[in-house]
């Protein structure tokens, strides 16, 4: 499987939004920017829904008014789990309340059983790994046809790799599991190894109603299908799949969530009405309508303007400013830390960076405190230079691994070097036995990448190191074939195993340095498929540790995402990979 | 008092202060608090703010200390730009040698010379810094104090009357940089240890008054206790940064000059790009980059294996290495004693020959003559491999990158060596001098008796090699009789001087050297015999001058750079600020 994950489409989309930081650099803090603190109240990142029992119950909200959302980009797809789509982040903010999914992800990353759906959805045996989802009964798809197994059926075929006529953006976790439906309402995982994550199988809208599939393919019963199908059958619901739900067609777009679309959504503009067959309590807001405000700046004077009740734009200092000073007009700005991280990957089988010497300079040239002074604290001011690979600066196990290694000191870098036998020559860049100490960082062009790559080519610069912009059209084919040094890339830190096994494993998907440490690999595996949430995180600690002794990948800094809306609504907050709307039917409207 | 002065900088830690450069852009200093309150500050970046102040130890060899050294610390004698001496009138009112049975030299000292801390200068400080540089090991140039017999305090300690054993041609070449007996003498550690903070009082036309190292900061204010001509800024403000950190602050007014303490083809890359206005000068060092060979060790003790070692050296790429395509690229030292930038100076290496150039035949000839067999493990002596133990003072580059890269080339020419970077302290003062012979020679028995296998005890440190600091600016027959003389004979009243570095003593040169050191010889006091004959004995492996930089900005009138034993601040009382 080498195409990009899911996660990574969605950091390319904040990566879009990160670019918008680079048209603003004159508007960035000073080194050591001031603190400026945010205005408003605290945010909940606490679901009200949560039943303090590990469910999620949609609760009691007051009906109130329709809420306006500006976010980015146009809607452009139901299937939001195909390689095309990609966990494109702009649909899932109107996909949060259309499909629903067997657990809620509140703001602090918790995972509560969606029980207005489902019984349960335990692991019912470990050896073999089963799981077992039971779905109430008589629980119904907004065009009131049953949500049922099958459609948790369809989500696995489609996203296992069982069969190639389903091109899902990662097979990762379905692929280790067979699927079938015990009855209309238990839909049973049997896995092949022990997997830690299966909770994240079915999150990010992936199922779908199969019973329109089979309406538009003539497919009788898609739980009959499996690998061993005729191939005209596959090929047919694999199609739909694929592209049968890109734009936008309310007769097979119903919805399982709190709300539904409304026929009057336009290609700019989604209208979500309140689900009449939801089986929880229904939303707050009367109507939800998502519009899609390219222009950030337009959004915030809209918010001004009362146009919009919650806004989700890219992070910005200029913008993040310009809605601080919206305060006293009732406008609440809030920002985090997101789930997106920055990296510097190097390509090991490069003559160069296969050098530990080389590896351990570089590192000692970058100055990421510069980085983050002109990139993030304009949003962020707290933001520090990243200390993992693997965990989140929020996470109770995280460790700073990388500020002694990363000093931010080109005359050290020199010393490194110059030790194992570099020679400055005259123009002052190092060589050694005829080779010269010369690369591009790799990048997908952004304003935002094409400035940090340039202030890190001047910061190493004065290590002896020349760097040119390798800026690039396809950065992913550029990864996938090896044709970098260094590239400048990001990835979510969500859900944690995963994307570090995906980069660092000898068989990571993602893994085009081609990094191996058996190390490593045995702590991930421990950390794939162990249970106990310490066991799993004291070995992504220890592949953590690891990572940074052979400093494989350089951490810069976490991503900030932000966002801000009128205080007529209680409490808004954005979730790190789903947006604001994820709780958008708790969301009290005055 | 030193106590006071350490507090002194404690506190002045703790009080608000300018950050790094680096840590943020630095505000033009027309628009500073200093500015705004008429103070003439001259800001001056700094790359590295590291080591003790104590001119006349090799472990505090460093730019900064050099360069600070002369505002600081006064001298009997100047020395000019072609190198001849001239008496320091600030100081003194005459210096004459007064008696030639014995040969004696009498200072008589202004009347109203004094430190900062209105202790008179005077005689004491004469006779404390003769006892300490014929005493202690790992200073500068001892040979000459090493005659001396005594120093006698006359008109109240305004005239020093030096008394010597025998004649000494170079003895304007003494008293530089008086340091404060009334505060050292009597400190535990003064003298390698008592400076180490900083310089407590003045005697010069500045006072240092804070040295922050966390913060990396070092200041001068104007002494006033000077009873010369006063300087004409008020403060000099020493700021750490990193080369970039500075080029930037040299462009936007943050600092009005700089010293970079190790140029290389980065810092001049960055200086041309910080635009015009800059005024960058090359004031080469008072000492050589050298690798040293001992002789205090069983295994180079042996002249055919110093000489196959330095076979197996890459010479030219330890140059290449520690001058990185900076000013020192045109200062590679090929001459054992002086260093290029000294009058004189011409080259006396064997051209295309052992040390100059590598030798793996020579090396394997001289090692099997010399017992050694090559095998898959490389070089053994009965079994035993041939070990070296290649050290250098920690934290005070290049020295343990070249020593690091001596180490490589030795091992990949089949010799098992290892790199030991000793602190600079430990190194000069224990480590090389005899305190460490008596040590090993305790130590020994017991290590043996551990391990029966492991080689004959050694009345040394164990140190095989070094790459460290030669002095090579001073006078030629001092530096000829402290580098590689034997401790000079002293009357049976003195304790014997430490042997030099590389506790090197051969017999039938020491006649020549001493001959030079107490003669006055037109011709020179290094001989074309002489250089030849150390060549050969492979002890010392110069391989260039270091050099720092001073670069000024337009702000700064007046600037001169000083000899290289007079540092690059030396005209720095007359500096001036531009507004």
């Amino acid at each position: 499987m080498t195409a990009p994950s899911r996660r990574n489409r969605s950091l390319l989309n904040l990566l879009a939004g990160l670019a918008c930081l680079a048209v603003v650099t004159t508007g960035c803090l000073p080194a050591g920017g001031t603190s400026r603190p945010d205005v408003g109240a605290p945010a909940n990142t606490q679901a009200r829904g949560d039943e303090g029992n590990g469910s999620y119950r949609a609760p009691r909200v007051p009906p109130g008014p329709a809420v306006f959302v500006a976010h980015g980009a146009p809607f452009t797809g139901y299937n939001n789990a195909t390689v095309q789509m990609n966990s494109d982040p702009d649909n899932d903010v109107v996909l949060n309340q259309v499909l629903a999914d067997p657990f809620v992800v509140d703001g602090n990353g918790k995972f509560l059983l969606n029980s207005d759906l489902l019984v349960s959805a335990e692991l019912t045996s470990k050896d073999p790994q089963v799981v077992t989802y039971k779905i109430k009964p008589n629980v119904r798809w907004s065009d009131g046809a049953p949500w049922d197994c099958s459609d948790f059926y369809l989500a696995w075929l489609a996203g296992s790799g069982t069969t190639t006529h389903f091109t899902p953006a990662t097979t990762r976790g379905l692929d280790r599991a067979t699927g079938e439906c015990r009855d209309k309402n238990t839909f049973v995982e049997t896995y092949r190894s022990p997997y830690a994550d299966w909770r994240e199988n079915y999150m990010h809208h992936v199922i779908l109603p199969a019973h329109v599939l089979e309406r538009q393919t003539g497919i009788a019963d898609v739980t009959a299908l499996s690998a061993t199908s005729a191939p005209a059958d596959l090929k047919r619901v694999g199609d739909f799949w694929n592209s049968g739900w890109n734009g936008f067609n309310a007769a097979t777009m119903p919805a399982s969530g709190p709300y539904q679309f409304d026929n009057s959504t336009t290609g700019e503009q989604t209208v979500l009405i309140r689900n009449t067959d939801w089986a929880g309590n229904p939303g707050g807001p009367a109507t939800i309508v998502l519009k899609s405000v390219p222009d950030a700046a337009a959004a915030v004077r809209g918010l001004a303007s009362r146009q919009f009740g919650v806004v989700q734009l890219p992070a910005d200092p200029l913008l993040a400013d310009r809605l601080r000073a919206l305060a006293e007009q009732g406008v609440v700005f809030d920002q985090r830390g997101g789930s997106t991280v920055e990296h510097l990957d190097l390509n090991l089988t490069s003559q160069l960076f296969r050098d530990p010497v080389v590896r351990t300079a570089f590192a000692q040239c970058v100055d990421r405190n510069e980085l983050v002074d002109k990139l993030v604290r304009g949003v962020r001011p707290e933001t520090q230079p990243l200390g993992s690979l693997a965990l989140l600066p929020d996470d109770a196990r995280y460790q700073d691994l990388y500020s002694s290694r990363m000093v931010a000191d080109p005359q050290q870098a020199q010393v490194t070097l110059e030790r194992a036998g570099w020679i400055l020559d005259s123009d002052g860049v190092y060589s050694r036995a005829g080779q010269r100490l010369t690369f591009a960082i790799s990048h997908d062009g952004s304003p935002a990448h094409s400035m940090e790559v340039e202030l890190i080519r001047k910061q190493c610069r004065q290590a002896g190191m020349e760097i040119t912009d390798g800026a690039t059209t396809d950065l992913g084919d550029a990864l996938r074939n090896g044709r970098f040094a260094v590239a400048l890339t990001t990835s979510s830190r969500i859900p944690r195993v995963w994307s570090v096994a995906d980069h660092y494993a000898t068989k990571g998907p993602l893994n085009y340095q081609h990094y191996s440490n058996p190390e490593v690999d045995a702590a991930l595996s421990v950390a794939e498929t162990e249970y106990s949430e310490s066991t799993q995180m004291d070995a992504l600690a220890k592949a953590d540790r690891a990572l940074a002794d052979d400093l494989v990948s350089l951490p810069l800094f976490q991503l900030p995402i932000m966002w801000a809306y009128s205080n007529s609504i209680d409490s808004v907050y954005r979730e790190a990979l789903s947006g604001v709307t994820w709780n958008a039917n708790e969301w009290t409207v005055k | 008092m030193v106590a006071a002065f350490v507090a002194g900088a404690a506190l002045a830690a703790c009080s608000p202060q300018p950050p790094l450069l680096g840590a943020a852009p630095l505000p033009p200093v027309a628009g500073s608090p200093a500015a705004a309150a008429g103070v003439r500050e001259v800001v001056l970046g700094v790359d590295r703010l590291i080591g003790g102040f104590n001119p006349h130890t090799l472990a505090d060899q460093t730019p900064i200390s050099e360069a600070v050294a002369d505002l600081l610390l006064p001298s009997a004698f100047h020395q000019g730009a072609t190198g001849q001496w001239v008496i320091n009138r600030t100081l003194l009112d005459s210096a004459a040698v007064t008696g030639t049975q014995p040969f004696t030299v009498t200072y008589r000292i202004r009347r109203n010379a004094q430190w900062s801390d209105v202790t008179p200068i005077a005689a004491e400080d004469f006779g404390y810094l003769a006892e300490e540089m014929r005493s202690q090991p790992g200073v500068v140039d001892s040979a000459g104090y090493q005659l001396i017999n005594q120093v006698i305090s006359r008109d109240g300690g305004k005239t020093a009357e030096v008394v010597f054993n025998r004649p000494y041609a170079g003895w304007r070449t003494l008293f530089r940089n008086l340091l404060p007996a009334h505060l050292l003498k009597d400190a535990p550690g003064g003298w390698s240890e008592g400076l180490d903070a900083g310089v407590p009082v003045s005697g010069g036309p500045f006072a240092m008054t804070s040295l922050d190292r966390s913060r990396g900061e070092l200041v001068l204010e104007r002494n006033d206790r000077y009873w010369d001509t006063p300087a004409l800024v008020d403060r000099i403000r020493f700021r750490q940064g990193t080369e970039g950190a500075l080029a930037d602050a040299l462009r936007t007014g943050g600092a009005q000059g700089a010293l970079f303490s190790r140029p290389d083809a980065i810092t001049m890359s960055l200086l041309r790009q910080a635009g015009p206005g800059l005024a960058p000068v090359a004031v080469p060092q008072p000492v050589l980059v050298s690798v040293l060979l001992r002789t205090a060790g069983p295994v180079l003790s042996d002249q055919r294996v110093r000489t196959a070692v330095a076979a197996l050296l890459n010479r030219p790429s330890l140059i290449a290495t520690g001058v990185a395509s900076g000013p020192s690229t045109a200062l590679q030292a090929d001459s054992e004693v002086l260093a290029p930038s000294t009058p004189g100076y011409h080259p006396t290496a064997p051209a295309g020959a052992v040390p100059v150039a590598p030798d793996p035949d020579t090396a394997r000839r001289l090692l099997t003559d010399a017992g050694y067999t090559h095998g898959p493990t490389g070089w053994t002596l009965a079994g035993q491999p041939l070990r070296l133990v290649v050290a250098a003072p920690a934290n005070r580059e290049p020295y343990g990158t070249l020593a690091d890269r001596v180490v490589d080339q030795l091992r990949a020419a089949g010799i098992d060596a290892q790199l030991r970077e000793i602190d600079p302290d430990q190194l000069f003062g224990t480590a090389l001098g005899p305190k460490a012979a008596e040590a090993s020679s305790r130590d020994a028995p017991g290590e043996a008796g551990r391990n029966p296998a492991v080689a004959p005890a050694r009345a040394d440190s164990g140190i095989d090699m070094v790459v460290l600091p030669q002095p090579a600016t001073g006078n030629p027959a001092t530096q000829l009789a402290s580098w590689y003389g034997c401790p000079l004979v002293v009357p049976a009243s003195q304790a014997p001087a430490p042997p030099n570095p590389a506790a090197f003593c051969d017999l039938t040169l020491q006649p020549v050297i001493e001959r030079a050191l107490t003669q006055d010889d037109p011709a020179g006091p290094i001989s074309a015999t002489i250089e030849t004959a150390l060549w050969q004995q492979a002890v010392t492996i110069p391989l260039y001058q270091p050099t720092l930089l001073l670069v000024t900005t337009s702000q700064v009138a007046g600037v001169v750079p000083g000899t290289p034993l007079e540092g690059p601040l030396a005209a720095a009382a007359r500096w001036q600020l531009r507004r």
